[in-house]
């Protein structure tokens, strides 16, 4: 992999998925938990190229097509509940979210 | 690490070229500032309110559907680097695949998901 | 290279899911916005038989076969489940027509929408690699959002929706990241592969060695994080004791995100929230067949992929994280239960409990005493919990379709004179959740508790913690008849507070009357779903300790033409 480890790809794909899980739970906007999702899947993307590298196998590099798709259908489905959220609400911080006593 | 030094080369030339066309232009062209000139908005009033409008609801719809029919092509794409070794039965699965895409596509059109009005 | 014809046959029962859901969304679209729509109800239930009609006559009883090269597995276990799933999905679209209209939500994407997530959980307890297992439960999962939010007009069903999706979609992550690592430890993602890469030698190695593990597993990141790369440098050959930790980690990940799926304590906390705000049929679907598909693939991944002795005992093993699931689930479940004054809120933390009563089922599984086939009773609880579960959700959405919201305890007052009939079926769904006979719930506790008791009598260590999850799962369950009995003392017992209106019955009827036949008749005459759920375990292809093998090279699926390969 020209060289470099496959521990750094390791260590950046933590580190990405840990923000990412970090930033969901402290983050209070709709949008931005969302994205912080999105990274957190993307983390995954990288950890497994970097596995399918190490392994030469070519199972990885499909499982990250898949991710992709399945990816853009989870930010069509996402995006429409909170605009769905919005219109009720005009607002998008998860603290208004709270009719219900949870 | 050597397998990296195009990269670097290319990074530091993008760095230079940049740094270079700004600071050429910040020397050499012409200036006359006036008061006007220096406000924000030099051709328009002082600018008020948020800066972040809000975006019709229509983009998100847009969007969602942008991404949709995007990233099938992430599918359709090594099918078709392959396609002559997987002969027919690669081609009907593909075809079975767009048709799918097809009817996504017309129910959007059909509930008015296209329409911009 | 598998075999076309065979590949496309097998997938059928998922096809003609799809086929039916894109149907309706056809003829959803290309019809005038006023119409009414129950008549979609009516194809989606033919879909729903038609599904389990091909899954059933397709293959022979007591056969299996991998297809598409061995990405999904089409045995007895993927049929019997096709089977539940279908069923669920039939009395959900029978249930949903009067409510949505009430709801202002009369479309037809309901019933698409329940028919691509029934497709997913047939492909999700078919999986046999990890890619299509993750794809099965997305398709299943979006579906599932959806619904959850379908009354769109409704502030709570939004808010439902909302935070279904972001703690659904967080535990998807969770999970990419644990398969990610386990196909770092062993380089490929399918689930047998898996289950072989850690059956040897790598297994006993490790569990001899439980300290140095319990190091590595800390280690594990840390260590390729500074680049060494322990923890997959070993692992090429399978041999080294570093490739085991990382995907101990992997593992645990992945049954962390089955337990948000399956909403089971410590992982619950959006469950009360989704079930009390989605419109009520919904919730039925996502209380009973969500579930149960989350719990059938679970127990397919855990006992091909995951049942070394690596994986079950040693320090990390998952038989101490079920453990500590089941006893969490059942107790604050069926505590926290006791104190709900919301019907909807009470029958969400019922399920909890349930969630934990079908993880003692896995904790035998996986003790050293337990073997795979002590899943059956699982099999045969999951049939029960479901069946009842869709019915009470059922009794709650028709009389909330019947401008009579059904929230609180009192709203139920009076109702089992008004109605006896439906009086009666949510007496016995009641009875079926609580445990008490002659309803199936009964049977399915009694099965799951024996296997437990049964994987303690083997011995070895700690089996007496087995007997203590036993002891305290029928002592909660005991707790927990007080808030079943509530509803039926509610019912009948208590002066109807309001005027209940004279109504027509409509088809939600029919699904309330087919679920309290169904609950009774399992629980007078279990034998033959016993029976059944034994087969379908017991033929579970690709299990790991390697008691039913399918061939890769059995013959074309001609009537009777399969043969079973021992």
């Amino acid at each position: 992999m020209f060289g470099i480890p496959i521990g750094w790809y390791l260590t950046l794909s933590a580190a990405l998925f840990v923000l990412g899980a970090i930033g969901l739970v402290l983050r209070r906007n709709a949008i931005v938990m969302f994205m912080c999702i999105e990274i957190m899947l993307n983390a995954v993307n990288l950890t497994f190229i970097a596995f399918a590298r190490y392994h030469n196998d070519l199972g990885g590099h499909l499982f990250v097509f898949m991710v992709i798709a399945v990816a853009a259908a989870e930010a069509g489905i996402g995006l429409a509940l909170i605009v769905n959220v919005y219109r009720h609400r005009r607002s998008l911080n998860v603290d208004d979210i709270n009719l219900m006593q949870g | 690490m050597i397998d990296h030094i195009a990269i670097l080369i290319i990074f530091i030339f993008a760095s230079i070229l940049g740094a270079t066309v700004v600071a050429l232009s910040v020397f050499f062209g012409p200036k006359n500032p006036n008061r006007w000139k220096k406000t924000v908005y030099e051709s328009g009033s002082e600018p008020f309110g948020d800066s972040r409008l809000k975006l019709d609801i229509k983009f998100y719809m847009i969007a969602i559907s942008f991404i949709m029919f995007d990233v099938e092509a992430v599918f359709l794409i090594p099918w078709a680097v392959v396609a002559k070794k997987y002969g027919l039965y690669g081609f009907a699965v593909a075809f079975v695949f767009i048709t799918i895409l097809a009817i996504g596509l017309v129910y959007e059109w059909g509930r008015g998901g296209l329409e911009w009005d | 290279m598998g075999n076309p014809a065979f590949d496309i046959l097998s997938i059928l029962p998922f096809a003609v899911a799809c086929s039916f859901g894109m149907l309706i969304l056809l003829l959803e679209v290309f019809q005038r916005q006023t119409a009414s729509r129950s008549y979609l109800a009516g194809i989606a239930v033919v879909g729903f038989l038609l599904t389990a009609f091909v899954s059933g006559s397709f293959l022979p009883t007591g056969t299996a076969r991998a297809t598409f090269g061995g990405m999904a597995w089409i045995d007895g276990y993927t049929q019997i489940f096709t089977s539940l799933f279908c069923l669920a999905g039939a009395l959900t679209a029978m249930i949903a027509p009067r409510y949505l209209q009430e709801h202002g939500a009369d479309r037809g994407e309901f019933y698409a929408l329940l028919l691509f997530s029934v497709a997913g959980m047939i492909m999700m307890v078919a999986a046999a690699d990890l890619v299509v297992f993750f794809v099965a439960l997305e398709i299943m999962s979006i579906a599932v959002y959806a619904l959850a939010a379908y009354t769109r007009r409704s502030k709570l069903s939004s808010e439902a929706g909302f935070k279904y999706f972001v703690l659904g979609a967080f535990a998807s992550a969770i999970l990419l990241y644990g398969i990610a690592l386990v196909y770092g430890a062993t380089g490929t993602t399918n689930l047998a592969a898996i289950g072989q890469a850690f059956g040897g030698d790598v297994a006993r190695g490790a569990t001899g060695d439980a300290a140095a593990m319990s190091t590595l597993a800390q280690n594990a990141i840390v260590a390729a994080a500074r680049g060494a790369d322990v923890s997959v440098a070993a692992v090429i050959g399978n041999t080294g004791a570093g490739a085991v930790p990382l995907a101990i980690l992997g593992a645990t990940l992945i049954l962390i995100a089955f337990s948000f799926k399956i909403a089971a304590v410590p992982f619950h906390m959006w469950a009360p929230d989704a079930y009390t705000g989605a419109p009520t049929p919904v919730v039925g679907f996502m209380a009973a067949a969500v579930k149960a598909a989350g719990v059938a693939a679970l127990f397919r991944v855990v006992s091909v992929a995951l049942f070394s002795d690596s994986f079950r005992g040693g320090e990390y093993g998952w038989v101490q994280i079920f453990f500590a699931l089941a006893l969490l689930s059942m107790v604050v479940g069926n505590l926290v239960a006791l104190v709900q004054g919301n019907i909807k809120r009470m029958l969400a933390y019922s399920s909890v409990a349930h969630a934990g009563y079908m993880l003692v089922a896995f904790t035998a599984v996986g003790f050293r005493g337990g073997d795979i086939s002590m899943g059956s009773g699982l099999v045969f609880y999951l049939f029960a919990y479901t069946i009842a579960t869709i019915g009470a959700f059922g009794v709650l959405s028709w009389l909330g379709s019947r401008g009579m919201p059904c929230d609180n305890f009192e709203d139920l007052d009076g109702v089992g004179y008004r109605y006896p009939w439906i009086g009666l079926a949510m007496s016995i769904f009641m009875l079926s959740a609580a445990g008490i006979p002659p309803a199936a719930g009964f049977i399915g506790k009694f099965l799951v508790f024996k296997s437990a008791v049964a994987a303690s009598a083997a011995g070895g260590p700690g089996s007496g913690l087995l007997i203590f999850l036993v002891v305290t799962g029928i002592l909660v369950s005991v707790a927990g008849v007080y808030y079943y009995l509530r509803v039926i003392v509610h019912l009948y017992m208590k002066k109807a507070t309001r005027e209940v209106p004279e109504m027509p019955y409509g088809a939600a009827r029919w699904a309330i009357v087919i679920c309290a036949v169904l609950t009774l008749a399992l629980g007078v005459l279990p034998g033959k779903l016993v029976n059944s759920s034994e087969q379908a375990v017991g033929q579970m292809a690709g299990r790991a300790d390697g008691v039913y093998q399918q061939s890769a090279e059995a013959p074309l699926p001609t009537p009777g033409g399969i043969r079973l390969i021992r």
